[in-house]
């Protein structure tokens, strides 16, 4: 039994469709990827705060 | 059971079965290991004693060992091999037949190390460090460990040239190039842990030299310590980078920016073992200083990466539809075992990587050094980001190795055992986290330290407890049964079919990826140059002002 | 090759935090003297007991608020096994190790110090607040590593 609901072919086929020229520059305008953006800023505010609360603490116990 | 007709396989059917080898040690060392962990939980917990005289550290040891070095360096080899032979083609005769010799000779050091391991001959945990002395046979086993890997990926180096040298002037498939920058990295760490097995504890537990230079060891195994850790995660980033575009329906954003972020990787992941080392006299604070920089330096390409991915995510999802900022989330395939498990990994890195920038920070060392949260932050880095993406890739390589599918209902299966992993290293690393900030030591038995205050805090409350830890460990350990029932069913009795090893198109940057990237000769030649910067004078220094050389304990 | 725009935007931010947590490490390390452990004096490791401070260890007064604690590590504990110190005492801590590796860590404190046997480790804590503090060793060192202890008591003066 070959399980077609987890295979990618069509989303893979529309995507890959004739409309991408051969050597596109870049592939994307801006506004496409705010949400990008937004994400990978999220992941840093969360790494300067923890890093923060173990600086305070460090500085807490000098 | 290996009477599948070829046709099944999008592999040839000689490099499925070597690929299939390390995949039945891998699972096997798996299985041991987490018994091992869940007995240690409930240990440390104080709610169970262990039977019979084992110590607890016999099976941290076990533990350590099996799941930290032969699970995931048997698991990377399987998926290195496959993927290989899916993107630069069969192996040849002749290089199949080296491949089998390092196969033997990796798993004739794992089997040697673990049964000195099992005989109470090695309780020096998988760190080894000096003077502690294990049996001579568990440094070979170590040695022989090392030398089955170089030839394992000497194979493979020699596979992606070979390739090469017949595609003239073609830029080589992502896969093979990352393959490559994975194995180099990994071939010059292990010259720092051969160094000092063959050079320092073999001779010594021979009783040919007499005193060991126990901070030159530890030196030289930190050396290697370190980009160990990137062997582990650059082949989840190649499962990021090559296949889960394949599966979420899109392509990966960047194919310059992929390759960049592997090459710093090998520059940047060597030079900078001092950070496990921060605590420690007789290196200078100034190199100290200087091999942290180096450490923030091999964030970048992480940075990087979490930029490719999201980016490669928002495009697929936009591509199918997703409208608003965020909307694209909602188009990812999120009922699928092979998307979901390695996204949970990713996921898991943010608090994994903002817990390694702390471990790394120099002075703020002090506050976490050899407490829980580094085991905490560890079972994050290798136990959950590294492992849930080999998770999820086994959902796909098993079935692809043995000309079967993947069921519906094994993909539940898998969803559920995805999630019960999460929730386990949730209670066990969140807990881990916060009672290492609180000091409670790692590496240490039950205990509380004489009903001293101080440590009995570390069984008191409702989250930081040693008990909900132990908590942790018993869904991680239901989840790992799961997960091996699974990868059995995927084995051995799914139904026939054909599985394709999923790769996913080149980005559409592809053709500008400056060849620069591919001078090899280049990278080895830069890596090499920072080693040598980086170590150079704190070595010497650390020879010169040695004190004398310590004899052997066995204090197990 | 080229950076999209706001890939640029995320590694300024990215690297701007790196160097920023850099200095902050740096000039507390280097200008205000919170350095881990460099440099220290070497010994021989089988020789402790005639190496002085180490043959006799315990705790000196250098001056009014100021004390060394000179300690031994050994498999499974420390000589000597107690100290005790006025409240608002800083102590520097000198150990060394009579065998394998250990450590000497006292929770919630910076003092966290290997003691890799042939080296001297060094830490310096002010104690502020009195009470009984645990100290004990986080690197396994064998069997009996999890009864591996000390207290120091500093108490109201
Ligand atoms: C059932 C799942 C698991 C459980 C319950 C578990 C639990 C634990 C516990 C309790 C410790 C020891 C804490 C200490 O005393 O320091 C530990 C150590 C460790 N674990 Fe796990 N773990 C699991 C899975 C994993 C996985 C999947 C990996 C890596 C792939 C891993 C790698 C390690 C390593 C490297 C150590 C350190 C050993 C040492 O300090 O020498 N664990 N684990
Ligand atoms: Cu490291
Ligand atoms: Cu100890």
């Amino acid at each position: 039994m070959v399980n077609t609901q987890m295979e990618t072919k069509g989303s893979k086929g529309s995507f890959n469709s004739q409309h991408d020229p051969p050597h596109p520059t870049v592939s994307t305008q801006d506004d496409s990827l705010i949400g990008t953006l937004i994400s990978v800023f999220g992941v840093g505010l969360f790494i300067v705060l923890s890093w923060l609360a173990v600086f305070l603490l460090y500085l807490s116990r000098g | 059971m290996m009477t599948n007709k070829p046709a099944l396989l999008d592999i040839s059917k000689q490099d499925a079965r070597l690929s299939l080898a390390y995949i039945y040690v891998a699972f096997a060392a798996f299985l041991i290991g987490i018994i091992a962990g869940v007995v240690q939980g409930l240990q440390r917990a104080g709610l169970i004693h262990l039977p019979g005289g084992i110590s607890y550290y016999q099976v941290l040891t076990a533990h350590g060992v099996l799941l930290a070095l032969v699970f995931t360096t048997f698991f990377i080899f399987a998926f290195l091999y496959a993927g290989n032979s899916k993107t630069l083609g069969s192996l040849s005769a002749t290089a199949r037949k080296v491949a089998w010799w390092g196969f033997a000779v990796l798993t004739l050091g794992t089997v040697l190390a673990f049964v000195m391991i099992l005989m109470d001959e090695a309780t020096v945990l998988y760190t080894f460090y000096a003077p502690l002395q294990a049996h001579p046979l568990f440094y070979i086993g170590l040695a022989l460990f090392v030398i089955g890997t170089w030839i394992a990926g000497g194979v493979l180096i020699a596979h992606y040239f070979k390739w090469k040298k017949a595609h003239k002037g073609e830029i080589t498939p992502l896969f093979g190039f990352m393959t490559v920058a994975t194995l180099l990295l990994w071939t010059i760490a292990t010259l720092g842990v051969a160094a000092t097995v063959l050079l320092q504890f073999i001779p010594w537990s021979l009783g040919i030299s007499e005193g060991i230079n126990i901070l030159l060891s530890r030196t030289l195994f930190w050396y290697f310590g370190h980009p160990l850790v990137y062997f582990w995660v650059m082949p989840a980033y190649m499962a990021w980078y090559v296949v889960i575009p394949k599966l979420i329906g899109g392509r990966l954003f960047s194919d310059g920016l992929a390759r960049l972020a592997f090459v710093l990787f090998l520059l940047f992941s060597i030079p900078v073992g001092f950070h496990h080392q921060l605590m420690e006299t007789g290196i200078s604070p100034y190199w100290k200083y200087i091999q942290v920089i180096l450490t923030f330096a091999v964030v970048i390409p992480s940075l990087l990466t979490a930029f490719s991915i999201f980016a490669t995510f928002e495009l697929a999802g936009r591509k199918k539809g997703a409208k608003g900022i965020l909307g694209w989330y909602k188009k990812l395939p999120w009922g699928d075992v092979r998307f979901l498990a390695p996204f949970i990994g990713m996921l898991l890195f943010i608090p994994a990587g903002a817990g390694g920038i702390i471990n790394a920070s120099n002075q703020m060392n002090a506050v976490v050094h050899n407490t829980l949260w580094v085991v905490g932050h560890f079972h994050l880095t290798v136990g959950a980001t590294v492992a849930l993406t080999f998770f999820g890739m086994s959902y796909w390589l098993l079935p692809a190795l043995t000309g079967r599918t993947l069921t519906p209902f094994i993909n539940r299966l898998g969803i559920v055992q995805s999630i019960l992993w999460t929730v386990g290293m949730f209670l066990m690393t969140g807990p881990m986290h916060l009672l290492g900030l609180l000091g409670a030591p790692r590496r240490t038995a039950f205990t509380t330290y004489q009903d001293h205050p101080t440590a009995l805090e570390w069984f008191e409350g409702i989250f930081v407890n040693q008990v909900t830890m132990s908590i942790g460990g018993m869904l991680l350990f239901v989840a790992g049964i799961l997960l091996i029932f699974n990868i059995i069913y995927l084995i051995f009795l799914a139904p026939k079919g054909k599985t394709p090893f999923p790769i996913g198109e080149p980005a559409l940057d592809t053709g500008q990826t400056p060849p620069l990237l591919e001078n090899w000769k280049l990278w080895v030649g830069l890596a090499a140059l920072l080693i040598l910067f980086a170590y150079t004078i704190p070595l010497l220094d650390m020879i010169q002002h040695a004190p004398p050389g310590s004899p052997p304990y066995q204090p197990w | 090759m080229r950076l999209h725009r706001y890939e640029k935007y995320w590694l300024y931010f990215g690297v701007g935090a790196l160097v920023l947590f850099l200095a902050t490490l740096g000039v507390s390390a280097f200008a205000m003297g919170f350095s881990p452990p460099g440099h220290g004096d070497v010994l021989d490791p089988t020789k402790v007991e005639e190496t002085p401070p180490f043959d006799e260890p315990g705790l000196v007064q250098v001056d009014e608020n100021t004390y060394v604690a000179n300690i031994v590590a050994m498999t499974f504990g420390y000589t000597p096994n107690e100290l005790e110190v006025p409240v608002g005492s800083t102590v520097i801590f000198r150990v060394t190790s009579k065998d394998v590796v250990h450590s000497f860590s006292i929770p919630k404190t910076n003092v966290n110090i290997m003691v890799t046997p042939g080296y001297v480790g060094e830490a310096k804590h002010t104690f502020t607040e009195p009470g009984s503090y645990l100290v004990l060793c986080n690197e396994y060192c064998g069997t009996g590593h999890h009864f591996m202890q000390m207290t120091i008591e500093v108490s109201e003066p």
